[in-house]
């Protein structure tokens, strides 16, 4: 080896060597956080769901009483109920905003894709405020009832929105359309118009395009759409805390009134039961992700 | 020239100094408390007025937990760090209702978390009228509230209002959907409703001042009274519903979708004040039963730094001037002779007698009850 390349390989491992640096350098502020906000808090967590809140012993308690009271597992059911609801029609609804978002290049089109963005600038709870005073029963729509005429049937209209699942389901659509539709409208609009006509050339009808094409190009962004409104659903507290009813009630709620009641112990067995739920959608997220991936290769 | 500039120079520096070091002889003392946005509006006021005496004594800064956000923790965080026997912490006074004081004993499993109050340090403790309901001797009264009933007298006329538990039960089945109140554990009002309609059943005063866990078994009763209204209360959407918070039933006062409701009687006071429940909202207790009250009161923890230092600012709090701003600010009311308040809106609390306050302390009881009601009356459909 000559001197030359001697130096010349030192001075590859010292570039390597910066570069690893620089690496570390930059990825150690996420590092350190998420291990000490994150990963911590969860490992403290799930030993705390197993401990029994007199002894400090290991115990199977706080568990058994999730899946054996009456409470705990109408509230587990009605969680995955609302979410699921939510899940499917907001993903229905902002579909087709997003079709529509995507396909017409009316006027009115272009207006609603600038007003669907509007939600996501509203603070959460001025928006469940806002939400409730429209369909209180002695909200908006009542007091719009009342000023029609008494033959309309509608006078003192009471929607019935309030404290239950209706209300809540209604205001997660209006959080999660418009960040479902955001997502779904990236999608569409990467296909490209000559892709589509090369298509109706050959002689594919609309709703043959649509299901061969259009679907199957936007499928992953729908699931990615649907695993975050999953996730940020099954955890959700102020919808529910605000509008939900008194049983039964979503986890979030009954988290906090465990915690209220100083059950720290079953609030963290609450806890790792949303965090097993939101595992489930995480997986199916990860897997979305790389199956695609082998899409795109071939 | 130049001497004089240094001389100047010199002189500025020792005053400069001597004033730091007289602002360093004030102990900062911290003052831990917790509640909705109207207690920490209260202590930002009285500390504010104390801070700015000449000759107060020690500097007091608030330290504010909204409840819900965190207060649950705070008897954890004080009880852990006392059971850990941590000295010399942050934590040098107290404040909450005298019940929810109880819990910091329960927790520690002593009393001695508090310190004994020396009262001798207390000159104005001599003109409280308020006795603790809990821990006397530990724990400085400093204002009551209490819940009572609220109506729309122009709703309810003075002839049809219910004037005993009997008459109350019966109103409430005859004006189905126009009673209700809030879910126990996100505001005291249904709290104080709940305990006081529970614990009329049970004839043991004692059980009333009391954390033991036998009087649990005697809440049957009182349950089943609870259940035997729960289908005539406020619906929405077809089913009786229970909303979140004190303001919760307001609402719906305010917005004449009930006409009766416990409320605390000062919550009620500030809405009329703003204007959102109209002036011929009234406020009433039952005859054979009031609603609960309780004591509000301050303690210096035996964990915190300062001790003596304390003392100034709570007589303070006690003082003719401290209570007309619990008065003025939070329409609290007071717990000294209202004789001796120079304040034009004494009459707002004239009938709300502190020396007549139902108190029902149950300490650690209370998260017991709220899951019994959760399990009992929730239930139900």
């Amino acid at each position: 080896m000559t001197e030359q390349a001697v130096s010349k390989t030192k001075i590859d491992k010292n570039k390597r060597w910066k570069k690893r640096l620089l690496i570390v350098t930059f990825l150690a502020p996420a590092l350190i956080l998420s291990l000490g906000i994150i990963v911590y808090p969860i490992i403290n967590t799930v030993i705390k769901s197993f401990t029994d809140a007199k002894t400090g012993l290991f115990t199977w308690a706080n568990y058994q009483y999730l899946f054996t009271n009456k409470i705990a597992r109408a509230d587990i059911w009605y969680t995955v109920w609302v979410t699921v609801v939510t899940v499917v029609l907001a993903i229905a609804v902002a579909y087709m905003l997003a079709l529509y978002l995507r396909f017409s290049k009316s006027r009115i089109a272009k207006f609603i894709g600038t007003l669907y963005l509007l939600p996501r600038f509203i603070p959460g709870l001025v928006a469940v405020y806002a939400m409730k005073i429209v369909i209180s029963d002695s909200g908006l729509l009542n007091r719009l009832s009342l000023l029609l005429p008494q033959a309309a049937g509608l006078y003192d209209f009471k929607p019935g929105l309030l404290y239950n699942s209706k209300g809540i389901i209604l205001m997660n659509l209006w959080f999660n359309i418009p960040f479902a539709t955001m997502i779904i409208v990236a999608a569409l609009s990467g296909i490209s118009e000559s892709i589509i006509e090369s298509a109706r050339d050959v002689g594919a009808g609309r709703v043959r395009v649509f299901f061969k094409m259009i679907v199957p190009l936007s499928i992953r962004d729908v699931m990615i759409a649907m695993t975050f409104i999953f996730m940020s659903n099954i955890s959700s507290f102020t919808t529910p805390y605000l509008i939900g009813e008194n049983f039964p009630q979503m986890l979030g709620v009954f988290l906090r009134k465990n915690f209220s009641n100083r059950n720290y112990e079953r609030a963290a067995a609450i806890s790792v039961l949303i965090f097993v739920f939101s595992s489930v959608s995480a997986i199916v997220y990860i897997y979305t992700n790389l199956k695609d991936k082998d899409w795109e290769r071939l | 020239m130049k001497k004089l500039i240094s001389m100047l120079l010199v002189l500025a520096m020792v005053f400069a100094l001597s004033s730091l070091a007289v602002a360093a002889e004030k102990p900062v003392v911290n003052f831990w408390t917790t509640g909705s946005q109207n207690v920490a509006d209260l202590f930002s006021e009285l500390i504010a007025a104390y801070n700015a005496r000449e000759d107060a004594t020690a500097e007091v800064k608030l330290q504010f937990l909204l409840s819900g956000t965190g207060d649950e923790g705070m008897t954890s965080r004080v009880s852990s760090a006392f059971l850990s026997g941590q000295k010399n912490t942050e934590f040098d006074m107290i404040s909450d209702n005298t019940n929810s004081l109880m819990n910091y004993v329960d927790e520690c499993g002593t009393d001695e978390i508090f310190v004994d109050l020396d009262f001798s340090k207390l000159p104005n403790f001599e003109n409280v009228l308020l006795k603790p309901s809990m821990l006397e001797g530990k724990v400085m009264p400093y204002r009551g509230t209490t819940v009572v009933f609220a109506y729309d007298s122009a709703r309810i006329p003075e002839n049809e209002l219910p004037h005993t538990w009997d008459e109350l039960t019966q109103w409430i089945k005859d004006h189905p959907g126009r009673f209700a109140y809030n879910e126990p554990g996100t505001g005291g009002a249904a709290d104080g409703f709940m305990r006081t309609a529970v614990y009329r059943f049970i004839d043991d005063p004692a059980a009333r001042r009391s954390s033991d866990e036998k009087w649990a078994e005697e809440w049957d009763k009182g349950m089943e009274w609870l259940a035997d209204i729960h289908p005539f209360l406020y619906k929405s959407g077809g089913s009786v519903v229970y909303v979140a918070k004190n303001q919760g039933t307001l609402d719906l006062l305010i917005n004449q979708e009930v006409d009766l409701i416990p409320a605390w009687a000062d919550q009620v006071l500030k809405n009329i004040e703003n204007g959102t429940l109209p002036t011929t909202v009234k406020m009433y207790q039952l005859d054979d039963g009031a609603l609960s009250g309780t004591d509000v009161s301050i303690t210096i923890s035996s964990i915190g730094t300062y001790v003596d230092e304390c003392y100034d600012f709570m007589n303070f709090v006690i003082s003719p001037e401290g209570q007309k701003i619990c008065l003025e600010n939070m329409k609290a009311v007071p717990v000294i002779a209202a004789e001796s308040i120079e304040s034009e809106q004494k009459d707002l609390v004239a009938d709300l007698n502190v020396e007549n306050f139902a108190f029902l302390s149950i300490g650690s009881l209370s998260d017991l009850i709220n899951e019994r009601w959760a399990e009992d009356i929730t239930t139900l459909k």
